[in-house]
């Protein structure tokens, strides 16, 4: 009998009604966990994942089938302690997980509640904290503590429970990439000491860690197996999902290979695969793979003349200087606490020097509390530097005689989760909300919501009069963006704007934030995935410790891959597989922006060279498959 | 923006990692005698009893190896408004017009019984102030959800739910903070969107609209908060009607029940007065009473 049982299970919120049947629900869902697995679980938003997530424990009751754990059955109440013993869960938000006073306290909080003997609460949270790298953090204010910090507490509060299994709900969308990391590599050190892991999340990447994937869509289980077979045959694409990077660049490249790539899920896999298939093809070729750089022909220098839209010189802030001098440090020993550094720097910025010209579109990266937020409100001037000054369309602004508010209408900013701004009861007054404060009104406030709605995917006739509140968090996030954009701004400054999202509705608003650049709109965003950036940015701009330690165009920062990991910031996988088949002069050098430009540069390779001056597309092909099929036998 | 800026005007109380005997009391014991002392503060009057106490605090605060500029520092911020409130008692207390006088200027006089009145109020507020930042730092703020629990454990029995009741304390001790920083982060973002916040002027329904967008979505994200957390706490097997075991315990130790004794003494001299002559003393240098 399978650890964790879950028979045809449905569930619906909101007693069924036929408003609520497109709610996150479940329509039958069947899933054995084994003893000792790592199971991932994916779908889109919306697919019912974390209402999975919450029968897992009993914290919902299915209406029918059932959910058995280690024998125990959930709709019977007295067996809640055992199971929930047993099954421990992770949350979303590091924030919300937290019930204790101090560190130790937190992680105390489940034995606490099983009755535990005080002696045995203080051995578990002792090897808890262990497990999960907090040692010497016991006394601290959980307040103090990093998102990954956060999220690490909540799992050795997890632990102390000694449960056989852990069950986590997106628990990394809130992390920069170095606490994801962590945690990932956290989450196989504990599934290798013998717990179960159920891995729940949209991103494919921490997907393919996993032994077992089960792919969720619309209430059911729309596939089920090890990751290379889902990631093979299941059309991951109609259920909102994206394929690896590694494998969608292979599956790029079958026409040139032949399928003799296989079927790699990270890029390491891939890259020897090619390297086999490269020596096969032209075993003596041994490409010059010291080509320079390309410089990338943005527009930069053209509009370089022309005086920037906005330019930080010198501009410092930090947090409590200006109104509490006297606040006596923090002692020493404080700060670095059993060798574990106090990651959560008060994010404060130092001298930036920053310009922004008109219609370019800068990244902004940078390692959670490097200041980004912070630095992105002063572009609209929200925050007034304390130091240095700030010149928008070349005019200084001088906070007794500067027109802030229009200042702010003219440089748009829309803060991490805009979901969280709303507060109209309909969509169309919610977007509405800017404009009128702008003086706007009659037909032509109409027409600019109307506007500002179908810009971001929503359509006024049928969105106009809808409840904010009822919209999924996709719409809800769509409707806050609509509201900075209907003060038609000139430049548009997103902080985090893709956190959060699944890949489908991440794709939605990259294709967005496309069009507005196109039609010569200014966008800096901030973000931690440094593909986004690839994608759409001309510049990118690395914040660290509130400095700017990168400002280049972005081929040439991705060429820094080592300097950007050294800040808990990963270049694409992409990059740097490209990068090291060029050191082994397999590859022209070059560094591709994006997964296409990828593709493109190692079709170039897999063409034989004696015929590259210019087959057909399909000759070089079947060369190429011929190729390799020689070398096979 | 400074008007954004709401986290760092929280920084009254700030602990002070020690092993003093006053960090090592019960914390039922550390809230008696904060709760004693600060009712002896109110209580006594006259400059004697509020210098005396000065002392004390000051001789306390070291013996416990709290850095002096922990609480001055609080002390200093606080002054300016503590001289608006002395100024205001002293013009509208009635019973401090005796004394030397020393003019006057309109409908106001100065005599030399405001002037005392104005001491001893400077010096109680100062008391008060001192005392707090004393008992906060020695006092970890889960002793104080302890402590709140201790204290009123007593009445369990007649079905106060005394130990939900520290965990209150704790959670919302937490959600202060991180609810100061997002009503922060929403007023920004409706700044963005060209909200002023500034209501001057306005009637009070305007006023109250004029607010909507920051308290509807803080609202929202107070009551997310409310359901993730509880249900973050049913995870980890929290029921309401059970008991629950502890991490830290504190047994009450001999060093408690004299701390106890002293709360207790405190008050007992503060209600007595014995500085009596020694009061009028220092009042006569401010002029005959009558």
């Amino acid at each position: 009998m399978p650890f964790i049982d879950v028979r045809e299970i449905t569930y619906s919120y909101d007693g069924g009604s036929p408003a609520s049947a497109a709610l996150p629900a479940l329509r039958g869902v069947t899933l054995a966990v084994e003893r000792g697995e790592y199971i991932a679980v994916v779908g889109a938003n919306a697919s019912g994942k974390t209402t999975l997530a919450l029968h897992l424990n009993g914290l919902l009751l299915p209406a029918s089938g059932s959910v058995m754990v280690d024998g125990f059955d959930t709709r019977r109440a007295r067996d809640l302690p055992a199971i929930r013993q047993r099954v421990a869960m992770i949350f979303q938000k590091p924030e919300d997980q937290i019930v204790g006073a101090t560190v130790e306290e937190d992680a105390a909080f489940g034995p606490e509640n099983l009755k535990v003997p005080n002696e045995e609460i203080r051995s578990r949270v002792d090897r808890a904290l262990a497990q999960v790298g907090l040692v010497g953090l016991g006394l601290r204010s959980p307040h103090e503590l990093s998102a990954g910090q956060k999220q690490r507490l909540a799992i050795a509060g997890a632990l102390a429970l000694r449960p056989e299994a852990i069950v986590l709900d997106e628990a990394t969308s809130m992390l920069d990439p170095g606490g994801k990391r962590e945690l990932l590599t956290l989450l196989s050190e504990l599934n290798r000491s013998g717990t179960t892991i159920v891995h729940i999340t949209h991103r494919m990447d921490e997907a393919a860690r996993a032994g077992r994937i089960l792919v969720l869509s619309a209430g059911r289980v729309a596939a089920e197996g090890s990751p290379s077979r889902i990631f093979a045959s299941a059309d991951l694409t109609s259920f909102g999902l994206r394929r690896p990077g590694a494998l969608e660049l292979s599956a790029r490249l079958a026409r040139h290979t032949g399928g003799a790539l296989g079927e790699p899920l990270d890029y390491p896999t891939l890259e020897s695969a090619l390297l086999s298939v490269l020596e096969r093809l032209h075993p003596y070729a041994r490409a010059a793979s010291s080509a320079p750089i390309e410089r990338s022909p943005s527009g930069t220098a053209a509009s370089a003349a022309k005086a920037p839209l906005i330019r930080l010189s010198g501009v410092s802030h930090s947090y409590h200087s200006a109104k509490a001098p006297t606040r006596p440090r923090k002692p020493r020993r404080d700060r670095k606490v059993g060798g574990v550094t106090d990651n959560r720097a008060i994010p404060s910025l130092r001298s930036i020097s920053l310009e922004v010209r008109s219609g370019e579109t800068i990244a902004l990266i940078g390692p959670t509390g490097s200041g980004k937020s912070t630095l992105l409100q002063h572009l609209n001037c929200l925050f007034l530097p304390q130091a240095g000054r700030i010149e928008v369309d070349g005019t200084p602004v001088i906070p007794s005689v500067a027109d802030l508010p229009s200042i702010r209408r003219r440089i748009g900013l829309v803060f991490q989760r805009p979901e969280e701004q709303l507060f109209a009861q309909y969509v169309g007054d919610e977007v509405a909300y800017g404009p009128r404060l702008a003086g706007l009104g009659g037909k032509a406030l109409t027409e600019r919501v109307r506007w500002a709605m179908e810009a971001v995917g929503l359509p006024f006739a049928s969105y106009k009069d809808r409840l904010t509140f009822a919209l999924s968090g996709g719409e809800q996030r769509k409707v806050g963006l609509a509201g900075v954009l209907a003060l038609r701004p000139q430049a548009l400054v997103l902080d985090e704007p893709t956190a959060g999202l699944d890949p489908a509705s991440r794709e939605e608003l990259l294709a967005l934030l496309q069009r507005l650049k196109e039609e010569g709109t200014t966008i800096i965003l901030s973000t931690h995935d440094l593909e986004e950036a690839g994608r759409i940015a001309d510049r990118v701009v690395a914040l660290v410790d509130g400095q700017i330690r990168l400002d280049l165009p972005t081929r040439e920062a991705f060429a820094r891959a080592r300097e950007l990991e050294g800040w808990s910031l990963e270049v694409p996988g992409f990059v740097g597989m490209l990068e090291s088949l060029a050191r082994a002069g397999r590859v022209q050098a070059g560094v591709p922006l994006t997964l296409e430009e990828a593709a493109e540069r190692l079709a170039a390779a897999l063409i034989r060279p004696d015929r590259a001056a210019g087959p057909a597309p399909d000759e070089a092909a079947s060369a190429g498959a011929k190729g390799v099929d020689r070398g096979a036998v | 923006m400074e008007q954004f800026d709401v986290t760092s005007t929280l920084q009254f109380a700030r602990y002070v990692p020690g092993d003093s005997p006053f960090h090592r009391l019960h914390p039922g014991a550390k809230a008696l005698l904060l709760l004693f002392g600060l009712a002896a503060l109110i209580i006594v009057h006259g400059t004697a009893g509020l210098v005396l106490a000065l002392a004390l605090i000051l001789v306390v605060t070291l013996a416990a190896g709290v850095p002096l500029a922990v609480p001055l520092s609080s002390l200093a911020r606080a002054l300016p408004w503590l001289l608006v409130i002395v100024v205001v008692q002293i013009l509208t207390v009635p019973s401090a017009r005796w004394g030397a006088d020393y003019g006057g200027w309109w409908i106001f006089t100065l005599r030399g019984g405001q002037l005392y009145t104005a001491v001893t109020s400077l010096l109680r507020f100062a008391d008060l102030i001192l005392f707090l930042g004393l008992g906060s730092a020695v006092t970890r703020v889960d002793e104080l959800a302890y402590a709140g629990e201790a204290l009123t454990s007593p009445f369990a029995r007649f079905g106060l739910p005394s130990r939900e009741l520290s965990l209150i304390i704790t959670i919302a001790l937490y959600f202060t903070p991180l609810f100061s920083e997002e009503a922060a982060r929403i007023r920004k973002s409706q700044a963005a969107r060209g909200a002023d916040f500034s209501t001057k002027g306005l009637g009070l329904l305007r006023r109250v609209r004029a607010y909507l967008p920051l308290f509807v979505p803080l609202l929202v994200l107070a009551l997310h908060h409310a359901e993730n957390l509880a249900r973050a706490m049913e995870a980890r097997c929290y029921t309401v009607k059970m008991g629950r075991t502890r991490l830290h315990t504190y047994p009450v130790r001999s060093l408690d029940v004299v701390a106890g004794g002293m709360a207790a003494a405190i008050v007992a001299l503060a209600i007595l007065h014995p500085a009596h002559g020694w009061d009028q003393t220092v009042q006569a240098l401010f002029g005959p009473r009558g």
